[in-house]
C-alpha cells in the first residue's frame, strides 16, 4: 500500500518536474536551430549551430545589456534588503499602534498592480529626469519591491525570541549594533529569500524597464531581446539564444542560495 | 563579526552610490537624447558606449551639438540599417546633429501611448497610420516644407487634416491588397483572381487538388489583426467601392448593420469550407511566413511585409500581389492604402528646426529610392524610382483605385479591436454572423456617442 503511494507520488512529481522543464527543452532545441531549419520544435538539431547566439550578442549589444541588468539589480537588491530590514525590525519588535498601521500600509502596497500607475509613474520620472537613467529604475524597483520584503522580513524577524535582544542589551550593545551584530546573522535564510525573490523579478523585469530604460545604451536584457520582435517579423532563434545567456546569471545564483531559500520562505511565511 | 558585518554594509553602500553616479552619467546624455530635449551633450561623447543605434557624428569642436531622437516602427534589421546609414550621411553634412535611431519593436504602439500621455514624444517619430486621429496634437505642420508638394495623390489625402496641416512625410505608403504565392498558383494553373467568387474557386481548386496539403488562407486568432484585416479590406469592397455604396449612411451613422451579416458569413464559410488554415486560433502572424515558404499556404491578405521572412526559409519563393478582388458584380477592383512608414516631428520638441532638417534630408530622392527598394513598398512622393521585386506590381496596378482603411474613416475609434475579436469569436464558433452585426452595430452606436 504505501510502497505503491509512493510510487504514485514519484509519478506525479516527475510529471510535474516534465512540465517544467519542457520549456527549457524547448527553448534549448530553438536556441541551437538554424533558421531555415524545419524540423519539429521537439527535436534537437544534429548539428552544433552557434549563430543564434553570435547574432543575439551582437544585434542585442548583449554586452551592454548584461552590464545594465547587473547594475540595476545589484543596486536594487542592496538597497532593497538594507531598507527592508531596517525597517521591519521595529515593525516585529515594537507593535504598537501606530506600527501596526505603519505595517498595514506597507503591505497593502502590495495589492496596487504597478502597471495600473505606469502613466502618472511615467510623468512622475519625466519630471525627476529619471527617464533612461539607472537611478530612475533602481528607485522603481525599490519601492515595488520594498513591500513584499518587510512583510518577509517582519514575519521572519518576530520568530526570533525577544529575550536575545534583551541579553545583547545588558551586554551594553546599542540599537544598530543589536540589529547588525546579533539579527542580521540570523536573518540569513530569509536574506537568501529577498534576494532571490527580488533579484529574480528585477533581472527579468520586463514591464517597467520597457517604458523606462529605451535607450540602446540602458537597456537591460528583455528589452534588447523584445526588440527582436516586431509586428512582421520575429527571430525566434535569435530571441531562445539570448534568453538563455539572460538566464544563466540567476539559475546560478539560485542553485548557491536554495538551502537559504526554502528554510527562509517557509518561516517567514508560518510566522508572518 | 561585528566589524565585518559594518564593512560588509559600507561597502555595498559605496559600491551602490559609485554605481549609481556611473549610470547617472551615461544615463545623463540617456535621457536627454530620448526625451529630446539635449541642449548639450558635453558629457555623453566622451563617455557612453557607442552603439550601432546612434550615427555618430565626426566629433566637431564648434558649434550646439544636437540629438535627435527618432522612434521607427521598422523591424527588419537590414531595412534599421539602411535608415540609419542615411542618418549617417545626414550627420556628415550635419555634424553639429547626431540621430538616434530607437526601433521599439511590438511594443511600439504602448510606449508611443504613455509618451503622449506624459507630453513626452522623441523629436521625429513614425505615426503608423495614426497621423491626423491620433497624433495630430502632437505633430508639427510641415506643409511648408519643399518636399510637401510632392506627396502622391494617394497618401496627400491621408496624411492631410480638415485645416490643411500636413503631418508627417511618408515614407513608404501602404497598397494592401492580396500576396500570393505565385509559385503555387502557377502549378495548379491558376491566374490570380479578379473577383471574389473566382478567389473562392481558386481556393476550392488549390485545397482540392493538393489533397489538403495547401491550405488557400492564412489568418490568426492571436494576432487577430489579420482576421480583423481581411473584413477591414473587404468591407472595403462591399461598401465603399461599388458605385451604389454606403460611405454616407456610414458616416452619419444610419448604416443598417444588417448588411454586415453577409461578409461575416462569407468568412465563416472560408473557414467551414477548410480554405484558412485549420489552427487559425492559436496560430501567429509569425508562423505565416515559413509555412508560406513551404508552399503550404497560397494567399495572405495584406501587403507582403513579410517577404524577408519568406526568403530566409527558402530564397527560391515567387512572391505575387494583387489588388483586392471586388466583391460586388460590375465593381472593380481595389487597394486599402495608407501610410506604412513615416516621418512626423514632435512640435514641442527642443530641436524642431533640426528634426525638419532631417526629415527634408529622408524625403530626398535617392534616400527615398533606397527606403523603396529595401522596404519594398511604394514611396510617398511623387517621382521616385526603385527597383525591387514588387516594382512591376505596382506598376502593373498603378491604376487601381486605392481606398483609405475602411475603420479609419467609417468607423469610430475603438471599433477596430471590436471587429478583430468579435471576427474570431465568429471564426470561433462563438458568434453568428447575424449575431457579429448585432455587436458591430450595439458597438458602432455606443464609441459614436462618446
Amino acid at each position: 500500500m504505501r510502497n505503491k503511494r509512493s510510487a504514485w507520488l514519484t509519478s506525479l512529481s516527475l510529471v510535474i518536474c516534465l512540465i517544467h522543464i519542457l520549456p527549457f527543452y524547448i527553448l534549448l532545441t530553438t536556441s541551437f536551430k538554424a533558421a531555415d531549419d524545419l524540423s519539429s520544435k521537439w527535436v534537437m538539431p544534429g548539428y552544433l549551430f552557434l549563430d543564434n547566439f553570435s547574432s543575439a550578442w551582437r544585434e542585442a549589444n548583449m554586452m551592454s545589456a548584461f552590464r545594465s541588468n547587473l547594475i540595476v539589480t545589484a543596486v536594487s537588491v542592496v538597497l532593497i534588503i538594507i531598507i527592508g530590514s531596517i525597517a521591519a525590525y521595529p515593525l516585529a519588535r515594537y507593535q504598537t499602534r501606530w506600527n501596526q498601521f505603519v505595517y498595514a500600509v506597507f503591505v497593502s502596497a502590495l495589492i496596487v498592480p504597478p502597471l495600473t500607475i505606469l502613466v502618472p509613474l511615467y510623468k512622475f520620472m519625466v519630471d525627476i529626469g529619471g527617464m533612461n537613467q539607472y537611478w530612475g529604475i533602481i528607485l522603481l524597483f525599490v519601492t515595488f519591491n520594498l513591500p513584499m520584503t518587510i512583510f518577509l522580513y517582519t514575519g521572519f524577524i518576530s520568530t526570533i525570541p525577544r529575550e536575545l535582544d534583551e541579553a545583547a542589551m545588558i551586554d551594553g550593545a546599542g540599537r544598530f549594533e543589536l540589529f547588525y551584530r546579533i539579527l542580521l546573522p540570523l536573518l540569513k535564510p530569509i536574506t537568501a529569500t529577498v534576494i532571490i525573490l527580488t533579484g529574480v523579478a528585477v533581472w527579468n523585469d520586463y514591464q517597467f524597464s520597457v517604458f523606462f530604460l529605451q535607450h540602446p545604451h540602458t537597456r537591460t536584457i528583455t528589452v534588447a531581446l523584445a526588440s527582436f520582435f516586431g509586428q512582421y517579423n520575429s527571430n525566434i532563434g535569435w530571441v531562445a539564444a539570448g534568453s538563455l545567456m539572460g538566464a544563466l546569471p540567476m539559475i546560478v545564483l539560485y542553485l548557491f542560495l536554495q538551502r537559504y531559500f526554502i528554510s527562509g520562505l517557509a518561516s517567514g511565511a508560518i510566522k508572518g | 563579526m561585528r566589524k565585518s558585518w559594518f564593512t560588509m554594509i559600507a561597502l555595498s553602500l559605496i559600491v551602490s552610490t559609485a554605481l549609481v553616479g556611473c549610470s547617472e552619467r551615461s544615463g545623463g546624455s540617456a535621457n536627454n537624447n530620448s526625451g529630446g530635449n539635449a541642449a548639450s551633450n558635453e558629457d555623453g561623447s566622451g563617455n557612453a558606449p557607442k552603439t550601432d543605434d546612434t550615427a555618430n557624428a565626426p566629433k566637431p569642436d564648434n558649434g550646439e551639438k544636437v540629438r535627435l531622437t527618432v522612434y521607427s516602427t521598422i523591424g527588419e534589421l537590414k531595412n534599421q540599417d539602411m535608415m540609419k546609414s542615411i542618418a549617417a550621411d545626414f550627420t556628415k553634412e550635419n555634424p553639429n546633429i547626431q540621430v538616434e535611431f530607437q526601433f521599439p519593436g511590438a511594443e511600439y504602439e504602448n510606449i508611443l501611448k504613455v509618451k503622449m500621455a506624459a507630453n513626452d514624444l522623441p523629436d521625429v517619430f513614425d505615426t503608423h497610420g495614426w497621423a491626423v486621429i491620433r497624433y495630430d496634437k502632437y505633430l508639427a505642420d510641415l506643409k511648408d516644407e519643399t518636399w510637401a508638394p510632392n506627396l502622391t495623390d494617394t497618401i496627400k489625402p491621408v496624411v492631410t487634416n480638415k485645416s490643411g496641416k500636413v503631418e508627417a512625410l511618408v515614407l513608404s505608403e501602404a497598397k494592401d491588397g492580396i500576396s500570393y504565392n505565385a509559385g503555387l498558383l502557377e502549378k495548379y494553373g491558376i491566374t490570380p483572381p479578379s473577383t471574389f467568387a473566382e478567389l473562392m474557386e481558386a481556393a476550392d481548386k488549390l485545397k482540392t487538388e493538393s489533397n489538403g496539403d495547401v491550405t488557400p488562407f492564412f489568418m490568426s486568432g492571436i494576432d487577430n489583426g489579420m482576421i480583423g484585416g481581411f473584413l477591414d479590406l473587404y468591407a472595403t469592397s462591399q461598401y465603399i467601392s461599388p458605385s451604389a455604396n454606403d460611405a454616407a449612411t456610414l458616416l452619419d451613422g444610419s448604416f443598417d448593420w444588417k448588411k454586415w451579416t453577409p461578409l461575416a458569413q462569407k468568412l465563416l464559410d472560408m473557414q467551414k469550407k477548410g480554405y484558412i488554415n485549420k489552427d487559425v486560433l492559436t496560430a501567429k502572424y509569425t508562423d505565416m511566413p515559413q509555412r508560406f515558404a513551404q508552399g503550404k499556404i497560397a494567399f495572405v491578405f495584406g501587403a507582403p511585409s513579410f517577404a524577408d521572412e519568406v526568403y530566409k526559409v527558402n530564397k527560391d519563393v515567387k512572391i505575387g500581389i494583387m489588388p483586392l478582388t471586388s466583391m460586388v458584380d460590375g465593381d472593380s477592383q481595389t487597394f486599402s492604402g495608407g501610410e506604412r512608414y513615416t516621418m512626423g516631428a514632435w512640435k514641442d520638441g527642443k530641436h524642431l528646426e533640426e528634426s525638419k532638417k532631417l526629415i527634408a534630408f529622408f524625403s530626398k530622392p535617392e534616400n527615398m529610392s533606397k527606403i523603396a527598394n529595401a522596404t519594398k513598398l511604394p514611396p510617398g512622393l511623387k517621382d521616385i524610382t526603385s527597383e525591387h521585386e514588387f516594382t512591376k506590381y505596382y506598376e502593373q496596378f498603378s491604376a487601381v483605385r486605392v481606398f483609405p482603411y475602411f475603420d479609419r474613416v467609417y468607423l469610430p475609434n475603438g471599433m477596430w479591436d471590436v471587429m478583430c475579436k468579435t471576427g474570431t469569436a465568429l471564426v470561433a464558433g462563438d458568434v453568428s454572423p447575424e449575431q457579429f452585426s448585432d455587436k458591430m452595430k450595439q458597438e458602432y452606436d455606443r464609441l459614436r456617442n462618446q
